[in-house]
């Protein structure tokens, strides 16, 4: 109450500056959301007809025994972590969030113990990373609001020549599941061995099935061309870069929602304190009013007697 | 008359989704031709051109690696993992990559043998482009 009128006239002025800001802000997130939810969708035709092939490969091979299905045998595992950040920060809880996520996920022990390696993509998760004294093996940045699929295939080569080359034994996805424009859920996936495809089933399941399905559907013979064995080699890599590709496009989707809410949190916490000034400064106005007509009457009477 | 159902989808979105007459396509084993009622195939698609026919209608596309699954009941799907149509290819543009591509080859061809084989895919893809862009442009003179 004893701030003068004039400061906090300066100080409206000011946030209602800063809510032009993040109103703007809120608008161009609303926007890159929808374009990036379209790309989400506009994947899924590719794993769908990718998975099919599968599902027709797995009656003649035992897709199984490919060196991305397989799994290491081994005592010591050395895990490989994909952690997809996002690059900006005013996301709100976007990035710690996922952090969290990816620190239950080493449980207890510290991230060397468990032999954890991290490729980070992301400006900030890099950074959290860094705090919290991951060994990080690869880092990627500014792969843009519409990431392609060759920005991330340098991602996939690593993961999957290191994969078969036996340095790590798993391969993990960190990233945030898009549900709608208001939950979006911090996930860590398998991604290699390749056990499930996201949305389609498991590999377990193919096994499964193959042959009862052969035995009643055997005028379906598919012609495999070079071999069987060569079209997977092919395919598989393939449904790994799209699973990654998936999962960034799902962060991205996720990290403008989520820039999105906290602007608008932001211009609405910027629209009640507007208020709650513009208030104040009234009560100020009103005061000042008050005591000057006051000191006049008060003059007045002084003169009259 | 006897069509395909013609789909070619890369990771990001879906290229051309329509019914054809018949259409070349470049597999590893050498370039085939698809007709109604080809026998189900699976084959991996090599770098290069992919020729659509409908009709008396001619349409080229340029694709880089990927594979194509042709399903009982002809329906024809194309995974590559890049697709553009001649329409949107700018030839001078893609000289220009093509050339870079060259010389990205040359460069490499001494190094190890990742970064040649890197180069020389980046090379497949740039010629690919090139030819149907050519090809586009040679129809609309006509």
């Amino acid at each position: 109450m004893a701030l003068p009128p004039r400061l906090i006239r300066r100080r409206i002025k000011s946030v209602t500056g800063t809510r032009k800001i993040t109103k703007a802000m809120e608008l161009v997130s609303a926007a890159k959301m929808r374009k990036a939810v379209s790309s989400v969708l506009a994947t899924r035709p590719y794993a769908e007809a990718a998975w099919r092939a599968l599902c027709e490969l797995a009656k003649v091979t035992d897709p199984t025994q490919h060196p991305l299905l397989r799994a290491h045998e081994q005592s010591a595992k050395k895990t490989l972590v994909i952690l997809l950040s996002s690059d900006r920060g005013l996301c709100g809880g976007f990035n710690s969030q996922l952090l969290r996520k990816f620190t239950a996920f080493s449980g207890k022990q510290t991230l060397a113990e468990k032999n954890i390696d991290v490729v980070a993509v992301g400006k900030k998760g890099q950074d959290g990373l860094r705090r919290r004294g991951a060994s990080i093996v690869g880092a990627f940045a500014d792969l843009g609001n519409v990431p392609k699929i060759y920005d991330i295939r340098p991602i996939a080569d690593l993961a999957v020549n290191d994969f078969t080359a036996g340095r790590y034994d798993e391969v993990w996805l960190a990233f945030t599941d898009f549900r709608s424009a208001l939950t979006q859920i911090p996930t860590v996936r398998q991604l290699l061995p390749l056990t499930s495809i996201a949305g389609f089933g498991d590999i377990e399941q193919l096994k499964e099935q193959s042959p009862a399905e052969t035995l009643s559907g055997g005028a379906t013979e598919f012609l495999f061309e070079p071999s069987p064995q060569a079209v997977l080699d092919a395919m598989l890599p393939r449904l790994v870069e799209a699973q990654i590709y998936q999962a960034l496009l799902e962060s991205t989707a996720s990290e403008h929602s989520a820039r999105m809410m906290a602007m608008r949190s932001a211009t609405d916490a910027a629209s009640d304190m507007i208020d709650d000034l513009t208030l104040t400064y009234n009560q100020a106005r009103q005061a000042g009013i008050t005591r000057e007509i006051a000191e006049i009457s008060s003059g007045k009477a002084a003169l009259e007697k | 008359m006897h069509t395909i159902h013609f789909e070619l989808t890369t990771p990001e979105r879906v290229v051309l989704r329509r019914e054809i007459s018949g259409v070349t396509i470049p597999t590893s084993e050498g370039e085939i031709t698809v007709l109604p009622d080809h026998i189900p195939l699976v084959t991996n698609l090599r770098p290069g051109m992919l020729t659509v026919y409908d009709g008396s209608h001619e349409e080229y596309i340029a694709v880089s690696g990927g594979f194509i699954e042709l399903q009982p009941g002809n329906k024809l799907i194309v995974l590559a993992d890049t697709a553009e149509r001649a329409e949107e290819l700018d030839l001078q543009k893609v000289e220009e990559a093509r050339a870079r591509a060259e010389q990205l080859l040359t460069e490499k061809r001494h190094a190890n043998d990742v970064a040649s084989a890197g180069a020389f895919a980046t090379l497949e893809r740039e010629l690919a482009r090139t030819k149907v862009a050519r090809k586009h442009r040679e129809r609309r003179r006509v």
